[in-house]
């Protein structure tokens, strides 16, 4: 769990300027297209400087439903290969790719778009001559665009930079940006989560809405085959009603020999658990916190 | 207690009795102790240290007397039912045909609170009936209180006199659980709340506490209270009659906190004590659990309605009610 402060994909907004550290194509791509899909239904005009061919990005947008083709073709998104922008200097030069940005954005507003919605996948630069002024580039960048209609989103890969460059990189920015939750209430957000693939529980669980919970975690859990894990080191409160719930679906899930994984569940959550007895339950697996 | 007594009953034996000395009191537990050591019996005591170091210098061999820390055994009603429980199941699967068990629940004339044990007392006659148990409640007649012996004399099916007598209790009540000490009244509840809510939803109500608790109790104890709050105003939303009421009063080192509605609260006399559900994952556990955490918990019945009262922090001198 990092210490950057985290923000939902959807919640960005123009002058944002966050990064996506992640460790799955599949969490890339679902925040990569929900950050993109956002910016082409507000009309802004979306840059994706790539780390490959672009036709990897155009492709995953196709897979799912952006429809790429249509708004490449009208020029409000621009998938630029490495060659064009990261690698288009060497060694890498800041002030060219901050100049680059300047004139993109002076396009899209000339264009007549709402605002500039950029994102690049630097992994490209790693080993390369002038790598190391990457965060001279992420400050000049951040400066240059604070009074414009201006998002960006930088993205790094988990498994191609170091747990200290990632924290490096992180702290070069206010937030890092997570998926949108599954599921929301006004107390309770679901998160998907990728390696290993389960979901974060963010908030409270009461009476008040486990028949409203419990019928999305039974659509979420007959859409995959294997145990049920949830991440519950978020999950700030737990009422007996919320807990039998949990019990249920476990008891449930041993029909079809799966269980339900508990992880990270909180020692003051836990407790009702152990009272009521459902810790014994054979396929309810609780991971607990250390007090 | 002696064999014809005994004489082919296998369910829950319950007898008090009251001693004026460490003389009497010897009369009255030592057979007991004794009968049971020589039956082959497991023999468990729940006293003060005092007491226990007595009962240890009368025994010719203490060791075939398991002895309990009577704090840690009697922090809550709920609780000590939950323990007692466990220890005589696992005798009885380790072979044991009865558990004998005496102990000294906890009110004034010793020290302690009595608010819940009056429930305690009658609620054993129902959550035991069918274990193979028999316990001897003896108290001080010096030091009880005129109430505990009202409600001691009126839940106790059997009374064991100084001359060790048994006797059927003609003033026993069954298992009606009418027998009650009033709760006293804490007296932060005489001032204006800190925090006033009608009808608010469970969440409204832990939100409001927490805001007022963070700081004044340590984060153990609030998270319990949290649960408590929660919990108590599920129920009376869901069984109580309208408006539910919150009120929260935070002082420099103690939390009190009232959920009242305007019904008769919980009719069934093991409300809280014990769970109340058959099936494995069926409703009635939230208000035991309740009374399992490190929190007060009162159940508190008057004309106007029914209270659950959670508090938590520094003990507060008692005032009536």
């Amino acid at each position: 769990m990092t210490d950057v402060a985290q923000q939902t994909v959807g919640q960005m907004r123009a002058g944002d300027h966050y990064c996506l550290s992640f460790d799955a194509d599949a969490e890339q791509r679902d925040v990569v297209t929900s950050y993109v899909r956002n910016g082409l239904a507000h009309h802004e005009q979306v840059t994706y400087f790539a780390a490959s061919d672009p036709v990897t990005v155009l492709d995953f947008l196709r897979d799912s439903g952006v429809e790429p083709d249509r708004f490449a073709a009208s020029g409000q998104l621009r998938v630029m290969a490495p060659q064009e922008a990261f690698l288009a200097t060497r060694p890498f030069d800041p002030d060219a790719m901050v100049e680059q940005l300047r004139q993109t954005a002076d396009k899209a507003f000339a264009a007549g778009y709402q605002g500039l919605r950029v994102t690049g996948e630097p992994s490209v630069l790693r080993g390369r001559p002038g790598a190391d002024r990457w965060p001279e580039y992420e400050h000049k960048a951040a400066d240059d665009f604070t009074d414009r209609p201006v998002l960006a989103l930088c993205q790094y890969d988990r498994r191609v930079f170091t747990p200290a460059e990632i924290a490096e990189v992180e702290s070069l920015h206010t937030h890092t940006v997570v998926p949108n939750p599954l599921y929301q209430d006004g107390r309770l957000s679901i998160f998907r989560m990728f390696r290993p693939p389960g979901f974060r529980m963010v908030g409270e669980l009461d009476i008040a809405q486990v028949t409203a919970w419990l019928s999305w975690i039974h659509r979420a859990a007959s859409g995959t085959e294997d145990d049920v894990l949830l991440n519950l080191a978020e999950l700030r409160f737990i009422d007996v009603a919320g807990a039998r719930m949990l019990a249920l679906l476990s008891d449930q899930l041993t029909q079809h020999g799966r269980r339900l994984v508990l992880q990270e569940l909180q020692p003051a959550q836990c407790i009702v658990f152990h009272l009521a007895g459902w810790d014994e339950l054979p396929n309810l697996v609780l991971a607990e916190t250390p007090s | 207690m002696s064999a014809e007594v005994l004489d082919g009953f296998t369910g829950y034996f319950h007898e008090a009795g009251f001693y004026a000395s460490d003389a009497e009191f010897r009369a009255l537990i030592m057979p007991f102790v004794e009968e049971g050591i020589a039956a082959g019996e497991p023999v468990v005591i729940c006293y003060d240290e005092r007491k226990s170091d007595l009962l240890r210098s009368w025994l010719d061999d203490p060791s075939t007397v398991t002895f309990i820390k009577g704090g840690s055994m009697y922090a809550t009603p709920a609780r000590a039912i939950s323990a007692w429980q466990r220890l005589f199941e696992r005798h009885v699967a380790a072979g044991a045909r009865r558990v004998r068990l005496a102990g000294d629940v906890p009110h004034a004339g010793n020290g302690g609170r009595f608010e819940g044990w009056d429930r305690y007392e009658s609620a054993l006659n129902t959550v035991w009936d069918e274990c193979p148990v028999d316990s001897l409640c003896l108290y001080d007649a010096a030091t009880i209180p005129g109430p505990v012996r009202d409600v001691v004399e009126r839940t106790h099916p059997r009374i064991l006199t100084a001359d060790n007598t048994h006797t059927t209790n003609s003033r026993y009540e069954g298992r009606t659980g009418k027998a009650r000490v009033p709760v006293s009244a804490d007296p932060l509840e005489a001032t204006t709340p800190d925090v006033e809510l009608v009808n608010p939803s469970a969440a409204e109500a832990r939100h409001a506490l927490e805001r007022s608790g963070r700081g004044v109790v340590g984060d153990h104890t609030l998270g319990d209270l949290l649960f408590g709050i929660s919990e108590a105003v599920t129920n009376a939303r869901l069984h109580g009659v309208p408006p539910t009421i919150v009120r929260i009063w935070a002082t420099g080192d103690r939390l009190v906190a009232d959920i009242q509605d305007g019904g008769h609260g919980p009719a069934d006399p093991l409300a809280g004590l014990v769970p109340r559900s058959s099936a494995t994952f069926g409703t009635g556990l939230g208000l035991w659990v309740a009374h399992l955490l490190d929190i007060d918990a009162a159940l508190i019945y008057t004309a106007d309605g029914f209270s659950v009262r959670l508090r938590a922090g520094r003990d507060p001198a008692p005032v009536g009610r």
